[in-house]
């Protein structure tokens, strides 16, 4: 036996397994890479996004069975399994569609509806103007939410309304910060998608608000914006939709406002005022609302809480007490005082946009009375005086007050009143 | 394919923290981008850790359904993002463990990243010696896997483990030496039988 030979191929084994370095080592761990599937990669990323961008939905468990319902357990199926469900699965949506269908066509009735109107479409002019619905004869009133004329419903229109707003804000940070839910139009005219939002922020140099001496403190009004840009047509001022509302701290009362005096930077009354337009006043799900025309104008609301002042003389201070709770109106006629008192306190602009709308909340509370105005004797009431400015004259806008969310709600000019009432009373919660 | 990425690990992803300010809003934007900063390292760290690629995609879905979940309770002020998303990471997989009371032995060879800098031949013998690296450290103890996987699986520097761990650095740069010593008998010790 030759001992020799074995003992040397154990020898040769051995020589064979040379030491791995350890860098070496390193070197192989760290090139081992592994790489998910991309389909699993962007199926995942998508329906994560899509969940984001729907915070309603309910939050999924951490299971791996509950992790995205629907993946996990279809991916572990085999490929003819799934083409096979997929081809089931849409042979079915093929049989529900035809037979949704084919009902609506049997029972359809081209002239009754109660929920659509059937000569509002987008951009036209209706020849019945909403306050005549209801009443015999004439056209039935769009219900809220419903999209009449466009393609999408008004739930399909609030989806895509919610899922652009989550690139602006977050919804609920920004009910936070304004105090109120935000509000989304269920309805928009076709071809007006959002193409802006913004939050206004109280301002960090907000005045100091006013004493009991002055006048009700009026709180820093806090809300957002909202764009609506036409992107089927010109992408002009003339085809935008804004949005803007703000918590205020006091309840408008309606009757005061009667007058509305064009040209934003002069005073209601007085000189410089050019001319006045008297709004149309409508109702917006059961308040008030004023029709404003022009890109222009300002116009004064009282408020609930008054405020008396007794006047003296001229160029005499006014001594001035809030009285909660008192609904008044204000003639427009007694705020030369308002207005001179305005000049005195400052006012407060939640400035929105640079090249949109600003409108600003003045509080008018009988102040300081300068020298040589002409000064009626007698009670004077609080209010606020709302500013328009717009680029665009050919607008139109809505403003009104429910509950403690005061809205104003442009459109350009070519909407027909009805459709701007429509966008109106389809506002919802962002939610 | 099958083939592998003989690309080196760069070192560290010491600035690839996105910047997370306190109180930021998880806006669709925000979230793809950490999507797409962390998938790769986020599924790579699992595949060092579990049996199949089907475990793998669980998990790493699972750790960015928590970042939705669980991003308002993120505190930039305590340490880096990625710290706190691997923290997401190890804990799904500890719970993963708990579940299944198993640990995984199977190797993710059908995944390896495609290399085509590499021809067919070498590709072969490169998967097989990347195999037999998985079963490899799938035999060494809980921490060491855990440190490699972190290492070269989530390409996180030793100061960054260290902060995930709650380890000094240079304590960490001791244990994953002793790991990788570890990792290297039982490379050798195969080569020689």
């Amino acid at each position: 036996m030759n001992f020799w030979n074995k003992s040397k191929s154990q020898t040769n084994t051995k020589a064979k397994a040379a030491p791995v370095k350890p860098e070496d080592l390193e070197q192989k761990l760290a090139s081992m890479r592994f790489q998910a599937r991309p389909d699993f990669r962007e199926d995942l990323k998508e329906r994560l996004l899509q969940r984001l961008e729907e915070p309603a939905q309910p939050k999924v468990g951490v299971g791996r069975v509950n992790i995205l319902p629907g993946l996990t357990r279809y991916r572990h199926l085999p490929s003819r399994t799934r083409l096979a469900l997929g081809g089931i699965g849409l042979a079915a949506l093929l049989v529900v569609l035809f037979s949704v269908l084919s009902v609506g066509g049997l029972y359809r009735n081209p002239t009754a509806s109660a929920s659509v109107t059937p000569n509002v479409v987008a951009g036209a002019h209706p020849a019945v103007p909403p306050a005549a619905s209801g009443t015999p004869g004439a056209t039935p009133a769009p219900a809220s939410g419903t999209n009449p004329g466009t393609a999408a419903t008004g739930t399909e229109a609030t989806s895509t309304i919610l899922a652009a707003l989550h690139k602006f804000f977050d919804p609920a940070e920004t009910a936070r910060t304004a105090g109120f839910t935000v509000n989304i139009p269920g309805y928009l005219p076709e071809g007006y998608k959002l193409t802006y939002a913004a939050v206004a922020n109280p301002p960090a140099t907000r005045p100091a608000p006013a004493s009991a001496a002055n006048g009700p403190t009026l709180l820093t009004p806090a809300g957002y914006n909202l764009r609506f840009s036409d992107t089927t047509g010109q992408t002009t001022v003339a085809h935008q939709i804004e949005l803007a509302q703000w918590q205020v701290p006091f309840t408008l009362s309606t009757t005061g406002a009667t007058t509305v005096a064009q040209g934003a930077g002069t005073g209601v009354t007085g000189p410089n005022t050019a001319s006045y337009q008297s709004p149309q006043t409508i109702s917006i799900a059961g308040q008030p609302a004023f029709v404003i025309e022009g890109g222009q104008w300002q116009i004064q609301l009282a408020t609930a809480q008054a405020v008396t002042a007794t006047v003296a003389g001229p160029g005499q201070a006014v001594q001035s007490a809030p009285v909660a709770l008192n609904p008044v109106s204000v003639p427009i006629s007694s705020t030369t005082i308002i207005t001179s008192a305005v000049q005195a306190s400052g006012s407060v602009s939640p400035t929105l946009t640079v090249a949109g709308p600003v409108i600003s909340f003045t509080q008018v509370g009988a102040l300081n009375v300068t020298s040589g105005e002409a000064v009626p004797v007698g009670a004077v009431s609080g209010g606020i005086v709302v500013a328009f400015s717009a680029q665009d004259p050919q607008i139109r806008t809505l403003v009104w007050q429910q509950n403690a969310v005061f809205t104003v709600l442009t459109a350009p000019a070519t909407l027909s009143e009805v459709e701007l009432k429509q966008i109106a009373e389809s506002l919802k919660p962002a939610t | 394919m099958i083939s592998f990425n003989t690309n080196l690990l760069s070192n560290t992803n010491e600035n690839t923290n996105p910047l997370i300010e306190p109180g930021a809003t998880l806006t669709p934007a925000l979230f793809e981008s950490i999507y797409e900063t962390f998938f790769d390292r986020v599924y790579n760290y699992f595949s060092y850790r579990v049996a199949s690629r089907e475990e793998a995609e669980d998990l790493t879905a699972q750790v960015f359904e928590q970042i939705i979940n669980r991003f308002r309770q993120y505190d930039p002020a305590k340490g880096q993002f990625q710290n706190w998303l691997f923290g997401i990471a190890r804990n799904a997989l500890a719970s993963q463990f708990r579940s299944k009371k198993r640990h995984p032995q199977a190797a993710l060879d059908e995944s390896f990243e495609e290399d085509t800098a590499v021809g067919p031949a070498q590709q072969i013998l490169q998967l097989e010696e990347h195999s037999r690296l998985l079963v490899y450290i799938n035999k060494l103890p809980e921490r060491d896997r855990d440190l490699i996987a972190l290492r070269y699986g989530a390409e996180m520097s030793q100061r960054q483990i260290g902060e995930v761990l709650k380890m000094k650095e240079s304590a960490v740069a001791v244990a994953l030496g002793r790991a990788v010593q570890r990792l290297r008998r039982h490379f050798e010790k195969d080569e020689i039988t």
